[in-house]
């Protein structure tokens, strides 16, 4: 088999990728990206705020000193670090969020100092841009700094040395169809989400949680899987445009309206007053407004022929209309404006809530560090930073944590030597891949419609009891050996794919719905119809999942007051905002 | 909804397929149906694709011209797809530029 040697793995190329390894060149080691798509095209940064406009944050303070004009001379790292636990509902890894609070402006002054002619809208924590923009600035370092890349190519698997150290990975060049490895003294994850889990979502097909699954299967542990969050506002027809979060991105205070099947609004049938306020007036809306859609359409069987609902615009005349379009400038142009014409000329373009960004993920320590030696993880496929309920920016995270990961592993790379892999694991993970060329019949898409319909019915913005502990049961009864290739070639085959995916996607998805199980009450972006409210004497606690079991870990409470007691979802929502620095 | 002629050139040489289409769907729509629906055998960019003209991958020749499948909209009575590159790896799969 054709091995490939490095210092320091990445897997991914989105933003965490990209920045782990300039991170680990700059350590000194030599770094391989191996991504599945194309190195500076592929993965959830691309899409990130629709591609026009995605927020990256730091404290107001650290923002006012980029000359950018934008900031608030009165913010600080403190106050942004305690709102972002308020955020997470009290959940966050602290030493995560430290971090994150810590790099947040060097990234960003990355970012500025690299695109001398951008002049990023924004306000006082927050800088709009193309999630393009970031990837460039980034691809851009890893050029500079001569790092290997290795495209289209899918994890298959992580590989140990004998003495259980992870080594490396296996992958599958997809376009050819040929399996090879990677040994690396360290190896970093930094595959995203898991959003292909679920039936709609705002990701890009290739999101499977490829590294969480195969994290999992190599023994690691992972962090509050049962935390998803959904984006309200993400198109469901016209097909063309299904996935796009446009919508979300242009929802704001006065000229969004969300009407149901009959063309009524249908907030506050769901949501007391101070809730819509809540929703439609501050950046709390994700979890809100897709818990009064669910509402709507699954209690109230208002849902329109898509599943969902309508978001349409009203402009009070002309003038509002232009002011609307200067503030959203991208809107006067290409497809965006093909969507903002869709929408005016039809009453509204069909919505729903789309699995988005997943909270949870692979645990890691602040050196983000995993629970397996060898083994590195950075950005969306970890979990803990954002606890319960990320309000704050997925590309900062990325940044952050790919920077520090990359330096983590350069630094563990330079004290370990290149460690052979474990023949029998080797084997193990090759002939696992193989196995849709020698057993079942059944073409993999259909279980990957099963799964999807599971998940979204068991592990969707609603939760309870009965819904999830079917879900989990429905898949641990799949079968995976009854699926195989549909033509037998290994050159870009769609059905191995299919089939590979689905066993990433299985293996996510039951620690999705056994996490979601431990916990019995909501919070953040978890919602429960049976337990409906939030318990801080109980559940404190991160969810923690590892070969198959989940146990329950305190999450320490340092730095910002918790009340006691239970309170009820909505209620203590209200009261987590009235907490905030910014509210 | 109108049925529409798909004629594919696969490696072996031209196909064709009857698909139905509606109003608003891009190449790689109806791609995606007839592989669901049709052929499963079919190989067209799809693994790590946006759908969102963001990514730049799914190059395809449509009624000769180049251009990406998710960004062309089905329109048309017949549409004749061929690989965007000479260099196919298998039916409308081409090495990556």
């Amino acid at each position: 088999m054709r091995t490939i040697t490095t210092d320091v793995l990445i897997v991914g190329s989105g933003g965490a990728g990209l920045r782990a390894a300039a991170a680990a060149a700059d350590g000194g080691a030599k770094a391989l990206i191996v991504c599945k798509g194309k190195v500076n095209r592929s993965g959830s940064t691309l899409l990130a705020g629709a591609n026009v406009s995605a927020d990256v944050m730091c404290d107001g303070r650290s923002m006012a000193s980029m000359g950018i004009g934008i900031g608030d001379e009165n913010d600080s790292k403190e106050k942004f670090y305690k709102d972002i636990i308020l955020e997470g509902v009290w959940l966050n890894d602290r030493g995560l969020v430290k971090q994150y609070v810590e790099n947040a402006p060097t990234v960003i002054r990355e970012i500025v100092e690299n695109n001398k002619n951008l002049h990023p809208k924004g306000d006082d924590r927050e800088i709009g841009i193309p999630g393009s923009t970031i990837i460039d600035t980034y691809y851009k370092m890893i050029r500079e700094r001569n790092v290997d890349v290795v495209e289209d190519s899918s994890l298959l698997d992580l590989l140990k040395a004998s003495d259980g150290t992870v080594a490396g990975a296996l992958f599958l060049d997809l376009i050819h169809g040929e399996i090879f490895a990677v040994n690396a003294k360290a190896t970093v994850l930094a595959t995203g989400g898991m959003h292909n889990c679920y039936s709609f979502t705002s990701g890009t097909t290739g999101l499977v949680g490829e590294g969480q699954a195969a994290a999992i299967r190599a023994g690691a542990e992972m962090i509050d899987m049962e935390m998803v969050t959904f984006c309200p506002g993400v198109i469901t027809h016209p097909m063309k445009w299904r996935g796009s979060i446009l919508p979300y991105i242009i929802h704001t205070n006065d000229q969004f309206r969300l009407k149901n099947a009959d063309g009524e609004e249908f907030m506050a049938k769901h949501l007391p007053q101070s809730a819509v306020d809540l929703a439609l007036h501050s950046e709390w809306n994700k979890m809100l407004l897709c818990y009064a859609m669910h509402k709507e359409v699954n209690q109230e069987g208002k849902g329109d022929a898509y599943g969902g609902v309508t978001f349409d615009l009203e402009f009070k005349d002309e003038e509002d209309e232009q002011a609307f379009l200067d503030h959203y400038p991208f809107l006067k142009t290409g497809t965006c404006n093909e969507m903002f014409r869709y929408i005016k000329d039809h009453g509204g373009i069909p919505v729903y809530g789309a699995a988005h960004y997943f909270d949870g993920g692979i645990f890691v320590d602040p050196s983000f560090a995993t629970s397996l030696e060898g083994l590195f993880a950075a950005g969306e496929c970890t979990g803990g930073t954002f606890g319960s309920n990320r309000v704050s920016a997925a590309t900062t995270q990325m940044l952050v944590q790919g920077l520090e990961a990359g330096k983590s592993a350069a630094a563990y790379a330079a004290g370990a030597e290149l460690k052979a892999f474990c023949p029998v694991c080797l084997e193990k993970a090759e002939k696992d891949a193989l196995r849709p060329f020698e057993e079942g019949k059944e073409d993999p898409r259909k279980l990957k419609k099963k799964i999807n319909e599971i998940v979204s019915a068991g592990a969707g913005v609603v939760r309870d009891e009965k819904g999830m502990t079917e879900a989990l049961a429905a898949l641990e009864a799949q079968d995976l050996s009854a699926y195989g290739v549909t033509v037998d070639t290994r050159a870009y085959n769609r059905s191995w794919m299919d089939w590979l995916e689905s066993r990433s996607m299985l293996t996510c998805s039951k620690a999705i719905l056994a996490s979601s199980l431990m916990r019995k009450e909501s919070r953040g972006v978890f919602i429960r119809s049976d337990y409906f409210y939030t318990d801080n004497d109980e559940y404190l606690v991160s969810t923690r999942y590892k070969d198959g079991r989940v146990r329950l870990e305190p999450v320490d409470q340092a730095d910002v007051p918790v009340p006691a007691g239970r309170l009820g979802y909505i209620e203590n929502i209200e009261d987590v905002i009235k907490r905030l620095s910014y509210s | 909804m109108k049925t529409i002629k798909v004629c594919i050139k696969r490696s072996e040489g031209f196909k064709e397929y009857m698909v139905e289409t509606e109003e608003g769907m891009s190449v790689m729509d109806v791609l995606e149906r007839i592989y669901d629906e049709q052929d499963n055998t079919l190989a067209f960019f799809r693994h790590e694709a946006c759908h969102q003209e963001a990514c730049g991958k799914c190059l395809v020749r449509v009624n000769g011209k180049v251009c990406l499948a998710c960004g062309h909209e089905a329109v048309e009575d017949e549409l004749v797809l061929e690989p965007w590159s000479d260099r196919v790896v298998r039916d409308l799969v081409c090495e990556q530029p």
